[in-house]
């Protein structure tokens, strides 16, 4: 999953970031100012926004009001110093999906991060679960037919973002956007090295092969009996 | 303090007024119907008079003796009179009192009073003919002298009765001019008291004050309406900045907090080494270092905001720079700069503490030397121009941008937004500046070139 957090306060930006790398372990990427914030929101689908209000050259409420007019749809988690009734009002009447009163608890802000993504994605349980696989977010535990699979960190995240489009083609290209950051360096033979471990591990539990290899497409979540139809 | 009225107070000169013009009128009837009534009694005693001469000269005595023909000639009851012949003698009289009939020098109108009776008195010569037969019609000519007295009391009688209907008349209209004067005043006032209770109703929450239609369409009200809504318009725009420094103010103070929280918790999230536990708390204490710089800054500038007197005591401009100037050369060699004063002209007196100049100087240098690249130069002076003293603290570094310089001296404005940078600050240093000169009866001024450098020039009144 990939986060956009828009804060100018440093310190506070790259507390954010650790944690939700960290906990998580989504791609995170900053951004100082609400023009910034604006041009990357154009540049990458982000999973998730988290937006301060005050901010230097485009006020939070205005970015927040000028994506939801250009039909952005990334859910967004507004960071407010102002806990007023009438505030909190306006700011969900323009397109905040949660909002957090600063001093935040961070773990609190990482589970409402995670939740906002599910329901930003249609989910509506903690629980992923596709032919015989649950995925737990929170407590990162995947489990095939009740056993449980080691996975490295990428290959959780490559299974995670595929469960929540299951049965539909992503592209390295939509991988890559949205499990690295624009620090990372992009090369999609790693994407390819991951998958393919990816797929290994869960052969050998589920005795299928359930992510299935669009050659030159990318990749799709699929049960056995609807690769054979 | 006691109440005025206004509307009484007119009242009260109104009517007072009116009540004299009633009165002069009333007198001036009064005096002129007397002297009519006067003149028409005087007819009347003439003609009285005459016809008692006419009696006199009608009677028939077979002595030819001056009598009164008393069938011509009946008296008004009151009436009093005499005739005399010219030596003196009484012929004839009245039958009352006669003391006011008494002959007098000449003949002419004159007054007298018995007792509390006032008579108006005619003394007249007349000629008394008797033509006899034996005469063969050459009359006998015998003067006589008549004085006739009218009581002239009933005058004043006839004069009230006659004016009485203006008095009435006046006091009539008097009062009803007071009825109206006063219905006349609570009506005009009304727009006023529409204003007052516009007045009263201006909530501290909107500060927003429209005044009532008829107060704006009432020549004589527009003004205050005009004043009030300007002064409502400008407590306004002071809550608003107040309001909007304490809304900037709390979002500054919980990012801070939220800072320290943040770092805390990051560093709680797993379980770390030793050496990552040291530099995570070393993490927190900058953090906190922040918060407690924020906090004294909004203290300061709050502190002189609040001031509503100006400064009480006189500092020497130039000794102050040096000392002040001296204190910071530390901190400007550590960062590579040179800091000196220079065309410092001493007994320069401003009005001023020396803890708000030492804010003001160290704010500025502070800044002037974090903006400065190592090895240039801060240059600090103090010059009178006129009767201003102007404090200017000179710099070589980036200088800021035109688009920024108009909002340098904005609460919290920073012109690099990534504010943990070392020359960031709270964005409050100048905003301070502005307000302790303001304090000190004088002005801020900044100029500036993107690349060339900064000056800040601060002007106060020489005493």
């Amino acid at each position: 999953m990939r986060v956009l957090v828009v804060e100018d306060e440093l310190r506070l930006a790259e507390n954010i970031a650790t944690a939700l790398r960290d906990g998580p372990g989504f791609a995170v990427d900053r951004s100082d100012n609400g023009e910034d914030a604006l041009l990357a929101c154009e540049a990458v689908d982000y999973d998730l926004l988290i937006l301060d209000l005050m901010l230097p050259k485009i006020h939070g409420s205005k970015v927040l009001q000028l994506l939801r007019t250009r039909g952005c749809a990334t859910p967004v988690l507004v960071l407010t110093a102002v806990s007023e009734v009438k505030s909190t009002i306006d700011l969900l009447n323009l397109g905040a999906d949660d909002y957090m009163t600063k001093p935040f608890d961070l773990g609190e802000l990482v589970a409402r991060s995670r939740a906002l993504i599910r329901r930003g994605k249609g989910v509506k349980q903690p629980l992923l679960i596709f032919a015989g696989l649950v995925l737990d977010s929170a407590s990162q535990i995947v489990k095939a037919n009740g056993h449980e699979i080691e996975l490295s960190p990428t290959e959780f995240r490559i299974l995670e973002y595929l469960m929540y489009h299951p049965k539909k083609v992503i592209s390295k290209r939509e991988l890559l956007e949205h499990l690295y950051d624009f620090a990372w360096e992009h090369h999609s033979n790693v994407i390819e090295a991951h998958v393919s471990n990816l797929r290994r591990k869960l052969r050998v539990s589920l005795e299928q092969t359930i992510v299935e290899n669009m050659r030159g497409r990318g990749y799709r979540l699929s049960a056995q009996d609807e690769v054979a139809l | 303090m006691t109440d005025h009225s206004l509307i009484r107070r007119a009242t009260i000169v109104v009517l007072g007024i009116e009540l004299v013009c009633a009165l002069a009128l009333a007198l001036t009837a009064i005096w002129h119907e007397r002297l009519a009534r006067l003149h028409a009694l005087d007819v009347a005693l003439k003609g009285r008079s005459d016809s008692l001469i006419g009696a006199v000269q009608d009677a028939e005595d077979p002595q030819d003796n001056v009598t009164v023909n008393a069938e011509e000639f009946s008296p008004m009851p009151d009436d009093e009179y005499a005739v005399y012949n010219p030596d003196g003698k009484t012929v004839s009289t009245s039958q009352g009192d006669l003391s006011a009939v008494a002959l007098g020098q000449q003949d002419e109108f004159r007054n007298y009073r018995v007792g509390r009776r006032p008579y108006r008195v005619l003394q007249q010569h007349a000629m008394r003919i008797i033509d006899r037969f034996e005469t063969k019609g050459v009359g006998l000519r015998r003067p006589v002298i008549v004085v006739y007295a009218v009581r002239s009391d009933r005058v004043w009688h006839e004069v009230m009765g006659a004016t009485r209907f203006y008095v009435f008349l006046s006091l009539g209209s008097l009062s009803i001019s007071a009825v109206v004067l006063i219905v006349l005043a609570r009506r005009l006032l009304l727009p006023l008291n529409a204003l007052a209770r516009a007045a009263s109703s201006i909530q501290p929450s909107t500060l927003q004050f429209d005044p009532p239609v008829s107060a704006i369409t009432t020549t004589e009200l527009r003004p205050l309406a005009e004043a009030l809504t300007q002064t409502t318009a400008r407590l306004r725009g002071a809550f608003e900045s107040q309001r909007r420094f304490i809304s900037d103010g709390a979002h500054e103070l919980k990012t801070a907090v939220a800072v320290v929280r943040s770092t805390i918790q990051v560093l709680g999230m797993r379980t770390r080494s030793e050496d990552e536990y040291r530099d995570g708390l070393e993490r927190v204490l900058n953090d906190h270092q922040r918060v407690e710089d924020l906090v004294s800054r909004m203290l300061t500038l709050a502190r002189f905001d609040e001031m509503t007197t100006a400064f009480e005591c006189d500092i020497d401009l130039c000794e102050g720079i040096g000392e002040i100037v001296g204190n910071l050369a530390a901190y400007a060699e550590a960062n590579g700069i040179r800091l000196s004063t220079k065309d410092c002209s001493p007994g320069l007196k401003i009005r001023m503490s020396r803890e708000a100049l030492e804010t003001l100087v160290s704010n500025l240098v502070m800044n002037a030397v974090q903006h400065s690249p190592r090895g240039s130069e801060v240059l600090v002076s103090a010059q009178a121009e006129g009767q201003t003293a102007t404090l200017e603290v000179r710099d070589f570094g980036e200088g800021i941008s035109q688009e920024n310089l108009p909002r340098v001296f904005e609460r919290f404005f920073r012109e690099d937004p990534s504010r943990s940078r070392q020359t960031g600050g709270a964005g409050l240093g100048l905003a301070i500046c502005k307000s302790i000169a303001e304090k000190g009866g004088g002005s801020i001024e900044i100029h500036s070139r993107k690349g060339s450098g900064t000056t800040v020039i601060a002007g106060f009144p020489c005493i």
